[in-house]
Parts: C-alpha cells; structure tokens; sequence
C-alpha cells in the first residue's frame, strides 16, 4: 500500500525531505506506521531493509513513537526470512505467521527436527527453548541407539554416558533442565527408558532435581533404592511415604526391611517414617521390624504399650514380663529391666489387694506410691509397712505419703501417734504446711512448737494462731512479725 | 465419631451426601491409603488447603502446627520442617528473597538447604509473582531451632501471658478456663531450684529438693521440666543420683511413665554423666552451659538489670535471666544489647555489692546497625553444638553490594523463625529488643507457641480412661 505520503517519505536528499516531511506532518505516524506494515509484507529483503528504512527516518521526526512495533516488525522479518530461505523452505506469508504465532512455528520446526534453528528462533524472540530441546533430547536417544536407530540407516549407536553428558551439557548451554519449569529430565528419562536404556534413564534422572518428578520414575524402574534416597533427599515426607507405601506392596517383607537397613543413614528418615505409620496402621509390622532389627529397647516398649491397653490383668501381666525380657537382654538397660520387673510384681499385688478388700478400692493401675495411700486409707496398714520395705521405699518419701493419706482420711490422733512414733526424717515443717494447704490450720498448730524455732512465728501466723505467732515473736524481739 | 462413621452411618441409611475432606496444608498419600483400604476414596473428594502462616499477633505468625518439637527431634519425622520451609517461601515470593540467613542447630541448617533449594526449583503457584529480587523490606532470616536451647522453656515464664500460659494454657490465642479458676491447683514453688540450677549451685541439694517435690505429689510435669533443666545445664547428671531420682518418680508417679525417660534420654534431654558405652559415640547435643553463661552474660544481677518498668535487658523476663535463644538472636541483629551487658557487669566489679538500682541506667535506645552475621561471636556461637549458618543470598537483579546499608529513615525487618516452637516470654524478649532498636522491626515468626508444659506434655502417654483419685492426686 503506497501512499503519498510514503513516496515522500522514501525520496532521498537532504533538503527536500525535511520539507516533504514537514509537509505531511500531521500524517507522519500514519505513514511510519505504513511503511513498517509494508516492509512486513514484502518477500525481497531489499524492499524490506527500505521500508524500515523509511520507517526509522521518518519516526526521528515524531515526539512521541512506541518503539515496539518497529522493533518486533524487524524481528519478525527477520525470522520470515529465514524460515523463507530454501534449505528450510517454508514460505510462509507475514499474515499467516501471525495467524500462526511464533511458538506454533517453534512446534513446526522442531516436528520437522530443525532443532538448531528453532533454539535459535526461540532464543532470539526469547522464547522457551524447553519444548525444543525436549523433542531433540529424544530424538537423540531414539537415533543414538546402540546398533542402529529407527529409520536412521546405520545410525551412531553412542553410548549411554556420550548422549547423557550431550544431553545434559545442552539443557545447561540452554538454561533450562534442572530448575527450569518447562521440560523435565525426568520425561527424557522415561523416554530413555521406555527405549530400553535404563543405563541412560537413571543417568538423566539423577539431575532431575524435582523429586516429585523423579522418584516415580525411580519406582517404575525398580531402582528401588534410589528412589527411596531420592524422596529423603527432598524433604517431602508426604514423598517418602509414596515410597514406603509402593515398596511395602510390591515388596516381601523380608526384602522389604532389608532395603531400609541397607539404605544407611542416608536413609535413616524413611526408617523413622516407617516406624511411624506401622505404629499407627500396622503394629504387626513395627513388632517385625524391631525384632529383625534386635532393637530390644523399642520392642520391649512396644509390649509395654500394649501392657497399657490391655484390660484383661492377666495379659497384662504377661505382656510386661515379656517386655522385662527384652530389656534384660540389654546389657545397659539394667535399670530400666529392674523397673519393669516392679511393675509387673506391683500388678500382681495390686490384684490381690483388690480381692482383700473385695473389689471396694481400685488398685489396679494406681502408682507404687498411690498403693500405699490407698493401703493405709483402707485400714491396711501393715501391707503399706510391707510395701514400703519391698519397693526401697526411701523414710523421706514414705513419711511424706503416709501423711498425705493420714491427712485425707481426718485421722489426727493417727497422724499425731505416727508423727512421735520417731523423729521425723522430713522434720516438722511439712505437716504444718501440707495441713495448712489442705485447710486445717487448726489440727497444724500441734506440730509447730515441734519446727525450728526461728520458723516458728511465720508458720503459727500461717495456720491463723494469732496470739501464740504474737507470743514467738515477742520473745525474739521481732517487732516487724509483731506488726 | 471418625469421618468413616458418618459416610458409613449415612450409607446404613441410605442418605446420600457430598463428601469434601479438606486437608491443610497439603493433602496426604497416608490418608488416602486409609480411605482406599476402608473402600471409602471414591466417595471423597480430598483437596488441600494450603494455609500456612496464621497471625497471631501483629508482630506474630505462627503455622499452630502442635507437636512440631517431638515429631521433628524424637520421632525424625520433618514434614514441619517442610511446611515451614514452603511457608517461608511464600514470605520470599512476596517480598523477595532473604538476604541473609543465619542459623544454628543441624535442622535450622536443613531448613535453610531446602529453602534454596525449593526456591531455585521455581515452583510456581499461580497468582503469585516468582520474585528473584533479593528483598528490600526484610534484611535476614534468623533461624533458632528449639532444641539449640531447652533451659529456656523449661523455667517458669514470668511474663504475663507467660504465666497465663504456665497455669492455664493459651491454645491458638485462647484460653479455656476451668471451674475452679477462684482457688487454682497450687503450683509447687520450683523457683529456688531453678535460680540455684541456672548458677550451677549445688546440684545434688537441688535434686534432693526435688525428689520432696515428687514426695509431696507435686505436677509430674514440673519435676521433668526440673529433671530436664538439671540435665542440660550441668551436661548430665550422676549416674547413681539420676537413677534414684528416676525411680522415685516412677514409683511416684508410675511405670507407664518409664517411656517418657527414655524419650528425654534419647533426645539427650536427660542424660547420666558418664554416658553408658554405646552412646558415648553419638553426635552429643551437649550445651557447654557454665561458658556461655558467662561469655554470654546469661544471669544478670538484679542491680544490674534496671527496674521493672524499665528493663535495660532481655534477663528481666526470667528475673535475672537472659533466654540464651533470644541472646543469639541479638548477636545477629542487636550487638550492642549483648556488648553493653558485658560493660555493665565490669563497671559493676569495680563498684562492689549492693549497686543502687537507679545508677544502672536504662539502654539507650539505639540505631539498628546493618547485619552482619556473627560478627564478632563466631567463638562464641561455634561452642553450641550444630551446625552455624551464614548465607548470603544474591537475587537475578541483586542491588545491595556487602552488608545491606540503608538510610536511617527507612526501616527493616528482621524474621526471627523458631523451629519446634517459642514461649511467650521469648515474644517478649523480641519485642523488647524492638523498642530498643530505631529502624528495625522484629517479624517473629514459629512452628506453634509452647511452653515448657506443652513440650513436657507432647511426650507423656496419651491420657488414660480410667483416673483413680487417691490423697493429693499425683498426676
């Protein structure tokens, strides 16, 4: 479309085209605009290079331009123009390549394997190579293929480290690949895999740094391992139990296990992860594994916890001295055998103290020293005595818990017969207190001339004996008690 | 009743519902196993929710993710690390990249890796920019992980939420109030103990202490808060004396509780000193207390601390003592609190006991001073066990050369993360330093609020049906 105002624009000498500029000066933009359209239009370069010629002089002479679509025109011809050219022999018209837009093109001529001029097109208009690079990398592996590819009359047959190291020294040349949100390793992979190449799969795999990407793959593959390491690698619990949760179907047991063990620390989280669904969802499994792993500890435990639950005393019983068991295998667990071994012997009395009082007191469940309270609270206080020696009662702790019981039951002529049955090994300061906290400031009053006597004053005041506080502190001269 | 009751119920009754299971933050492979094996999966429609930072308070967002502590540290399970990580990668989408992360503790570091790595995986949500810019309203991200400092939590927070939090719980900013709120279960008085642990005076008097607590019924979760204390900040208790300590709590409080001693020993929370053989070859945790204590200005004598309507130090949230997690934190981002509390105790040498109150001057508040990273504590930070982090991070477009300098009008924020957990007091101790500081804001953020009952608590058995009530209770 030629206009007067493009013949104007297009003639050359000084002089006369400022003054045919000047003349059209309210169409100006109108014809750069034109002559930009032109040039687009055109198939010769020569006429092309004149239009945007004419174009880039007459926009010196406008205020205000939008340099873009000069800038993409030049772009796209140049493109044009090299599609155009006859080795690739595409000849494509401006409106069609607009219609068709770059990235349709992109896909034309990398279906046609015209890989190099499409990253560079790609590169140029700054688009993805991703897709490119993709169709190319398996393209490679299908042609590469060791003793020929298809439809490729004696095709290299490269070897699996050759076309990895080619494939991944592209992707980085290119910047895409690892970290990168277009083409995956992992679906080259696959593709590498599908072929038969599984040398070449776990190669490209390994720098796939999406985990989610590459641990199925992994699993699909069977390498197992890998994909069991893969999925700690990244963090993503919710990753590692996919894996857990494939191995463990498709896996026996036996090998099952076998594989975390042989995973190492490495794999140590996956173990944990393990533990933590089997104690959830599957307690026969946990038991196996601490028994084929000798963890006597958490196998021990595990009984425990069962002890817990159980309701029947009997298999209660014997869950706890089966975890005794496991324990005193342990040659550092000593302490923690001896403990069981208590726990289980408190049970057993616990159940005939339960039958002495006929079933009116629930012994069964309360703690060594909540037993003794209960004892001495139901009058049986020879089988506290008893207690006290069987379990190495300390005097302290055993003062303390017979007068918690005494003090719950109200039996202050016990208590007092107790308190001077010897000298108190926790003094006398605790029964005033503990009698005060529980709200007999009354029955407390008795033992404080027994306390230290620099306490005494404030411990009378706490049990509210006003005048026998007022009487201590007069004697020591303590006038700010008195206040 | 679970969800598989209600579908099966409604089955049975021939009602036919939609059924949507939203999981936060992210949908889970266990769950929709359970759901296939019980032949219910293809009447769910399972999506995920992805909420990730909840704020609490202004200054406060928190994942509420409870338990963090002992899935990560005891069960090695690190889906919060991961959570955390992807909710800290929100904070940089919006706001553009850390430029500086510091840390310690061998998960801070995990947390730190995974962080840039998630990050150079763009993996883009949509809707949200994928900022490569290094941010210019945040000028680093400190990572304190919890178990870096467990004295901390196990001591009585003094605050007023904290105290709040020690005797009646605060869960996701409330609180449920029980019946008796007049006249509350007294509290054994642990407060001797404690200051007399913290100055490493005479142990074995402070575990006799103890063992009358237990004596007396005191809350088991108090005696293994103190049991705890004693452990971390003399590196290990006597193997004869840990013992005894361990059966009268056990005989006290029962056997069913010999599963949370092995926890805490296996976290290296309860240890005998020497170790037993086979664990003598562990990575040790140990805090080598009494040294920091000392280079770190740990206690600070009451006359030293100011008054307390006007603190001159983070110590006055513990009556005298300085949270070790927040210390660290002020030697990334408020070296001068540390230095200063140095000079105050030299010039306090030299002036004898019994300092008058009002000489000890209130700090002046001060310019934030640009980051640094360890500067200058690297001696100091390297004796914590773990690992140190110091990463610079540098955008597609980085601007800043060296140490981020910024006029002084305009003002920065500083992300503390805690990782297993904060206190209350540690938010106060933070916000302190804000005030302190002219041109830095704290942006505190954490895993969930604990306190030294929650973390207890996350490792005893899950609760019995049946209570029998004896004289005192002694649960």
């Amino acid at each position: 479309m030629k206009s007067g105002g493009v013949d104007g624009v297009t003639l050359r000498g000084g002089g006369r085209a400022d003054e045919s500029i000047r003349a059209m000066k309210p169409d100006l933009a109108f014809a750069v605009d034109a002559c930009i359209d032109a040039a687009g239009r055109e198939w010769e370069v020569v006429w092309q290079k004149k239009l945007l010629d004419a174009a880039k002089f007459g926009r010196a002479f406008l205020d205000l331009v939008d340099p873009r679509p000069f800038v993409t025109m030049g772009q796209t011809l140049k493109v044009l123009n090299a599609i155009r050219y006859y080795e690739i022999g595409i000849p494509m018209t401006y409106q069609q390549y607009t219609l068709l837009s770059p990235d349709q093109l992109l896909t034309r001529l990398t279906s046609r394997s015209l890989h190099l001029l499409a990253l560079r097109i790609a590169n140029y208009l700054s688009l993805k190579p991703d897709p490119i690079l993709k169709h190319w990398a398996c393209a490679k592996i299908a042609q590469t293929r060791p003793g020929g590819g298809l439809g490729t009359a004696g095709g290299s047959g490269e070897s699996d480290e050759a076309v990895a190291r080619g494939i991944i020294e592209k992707f980085e040349a290119m910047g895409a690949g690892a970290g990168s949100a277009g083409v995956s390793y992992a679906e080259i992979a696959k593709k590498a895999w599908e072929s038969g190449r599984t040398g070449l799969a776990t190669m490209l795999l390994d720098h796939e740094t999406r985990a989610a990407e590459q641990v199925p793959l992994l699993l699909g593959m069977r390498e197992d391992g890998r994909a069991l390491e893969k999925a700690v690698d990244s963090g993503d619990t919710d990753l590692v139990y996919q894996v857990l949760l494939n191995l463990h179907k498709r896996l026996p047991l036996g090998d099952f296990f076998k594989l975390i063990e042989d995973g190492g620390p490495k794999v140590a989280p996956a173990s944990k992860l393990l533990q933590l669904y089997a104690r959830d969802q599957n307690r026969e499994m946990l038991r196996d594994f601490f028994y084929s792993d000798d963890r006597r500890v958490d196998s021990g435990l595990l009984l425990l916890e069962e002890a817990s639950t159980q309701e029947d005393i009997s298999a209660r019983f014997n869950s706890t001295k089966a975890a005794q068991k496991f324990f005193s295998e342990d040659r550092e667990r000593g302490f923690e055998a001896r403990m069981v071994e208590e726990s289980a012997r408190l049970l057993a009395l616990q159940q005939t103290l339960e039958k002495d009082v006929d079933g009116k007191a629930p012994f069964v469940g309360l703690s060594v020293s909540d037993t003794i309270m209960l004892c001495i609270q139901c009058g049986l206080s020879k089988r506290a005595e008893r207690m006290r020696g069987e379990w190495k009662v300390s005097d302290r702790q055993y003062w303390w818990l017979k007068l918690r019981a005494l003090t719950e039951m109200k039996a202050w002529d016990e208590l007092d017969a107790f308190s001077k049955s010897k000298k108190s090994p926790i003094g006398y300061e605790p029964f005033v207190r503990h009698l005060v906290s529980k709200g007999y400031g009354k029955q407390a009053g008795v033992y404080v001339a027994r306390c230290d006597p620099a306490k005494r004053g404030e411990l009378y005041l706490s049990c509210g004996e006003y005048r026998a506080a007022g009487r201590e502190f007069k004697e020591k001269g303590d006038a700010a008690g008195l206040s | 009743m679970t969800i598989l009751d209600h579908i099966r119920k409604h089955t049975a009754a021939g009602d036919k519902h939609i059924y949507t299971l939203i999981l936060t933050p992210r949908t889970s492979t266990l769950i929709s196993q359970v759901l296939e094996e019980e032949g219910v999966l293809g009447e769910i429609t399972i999506l995920p929710y992805n909420l990730q930072f909840i704020p609490l308070e202004d200054d406060v967002i928190s994942l509420e993710h409870e338990n963090a502590f002992k899935e990560i540290w005891l069960d090695g399970d690190e889906t919060a690390l991961y959570n955390s990580a992807q909710a800290l990668l929100t904070l940089q989408r919006l706001y553009g990249l850390f430029p500086r992360i510091l840390g310690k503790g061998e998960h801070a570091e995990r947390l730190a890796r995974l962080l840039i790595r998630l990050n150079s995986q763009q993996i883009t949500t949509p809707g949200l920019p994928v900022s490569q810019g290094v941010s210019e309203k945040i000028d680093s991200l400190i990572i304190v992980e919890r178990r870096a400092d467990m004295v901390t939590p196990m001591l009585t927070q003094l605050t007023y939420e904290g105290l709040i939090d020690e005797l009646v719980g605060v869960s996701n900013t409330y609180v449920e109030l029980p019946a008796n709120i007049v006249s509350p279960p007294s509290q054994a008085n642990t407060s001797e103990i404690q200051q007399n642990l913290l100055a490493s005076y005479e142990l074995n008097t402070q575990l006799t202490h103890l063992e009358d607590l237990v004596a007396e019924g005191a809350d088991r979760r108090t005696i293994l808060r103190m049991m705890v204390l004693a452990s971390v900040v003399s590196g290990g208790i006597k193997v004869k004396q840990l013992e005894s300590l361990k059966r009268v709590f056990l005989q006290t409080y029962g056997y069913e509780l010999l599963p949370t001693l092995l926890s805490l020993e296996s976290l290296q929370l309860l240890q005998s000193n020497p170790l037993p053989p086979s664990q003598a070859h562990l990575p040790s945790m140990k805090l080598p207390f009494t040294a920091l204590r000392k280079q770190l200005r740990l206690l600070i004598e009451e006359s030293e601390g100011g008054t307390d309507a006007m603190p001159n130090d983070i110590s006055y949230v513990y009556s005298g003592y300085a949270p070790l997690s927040i210390r660290l934190v002020q030697c990334v981002a408020q070296m001068n609190a540390v230095l200063a509390s140095f000079n105050a105790s030299d010039s306090g040498k030299g002036k004898g006991k019994g300092k008058d109150v009002s000489q000890a001057s209130e700090m002046p508040k001060m310019n934030a001073h640009p980051i640094v990273g360890w500067k200058g504590f690297e001696d100091v930070i390297n004796t914590i066990p773990g690992p140190t982090i110091d990463i610079t991070q540098t955008g597609i477009e980085s601007k800043a050369q060296g140490p981020s300098l910024f006029p002084k009008e305009q003002s920065t924020t500083t992300v503390v993360f805690f990782l297993g957990g904060c206190t209350f007091t540690e938010i106060t101790a933070i916000r302190w330093m804000a005030k302190r500081t002219r041109g830095r804001r704290f942006m505190i953020a954490t895993t969930g609020v604990v306190s030294g009952n929650s973390l207890i608590e996350s490792l005893l058995p899950a609760a019995k049906p049946k209570t029998a009530k004896v004289a005192g209770g002694s649960s």
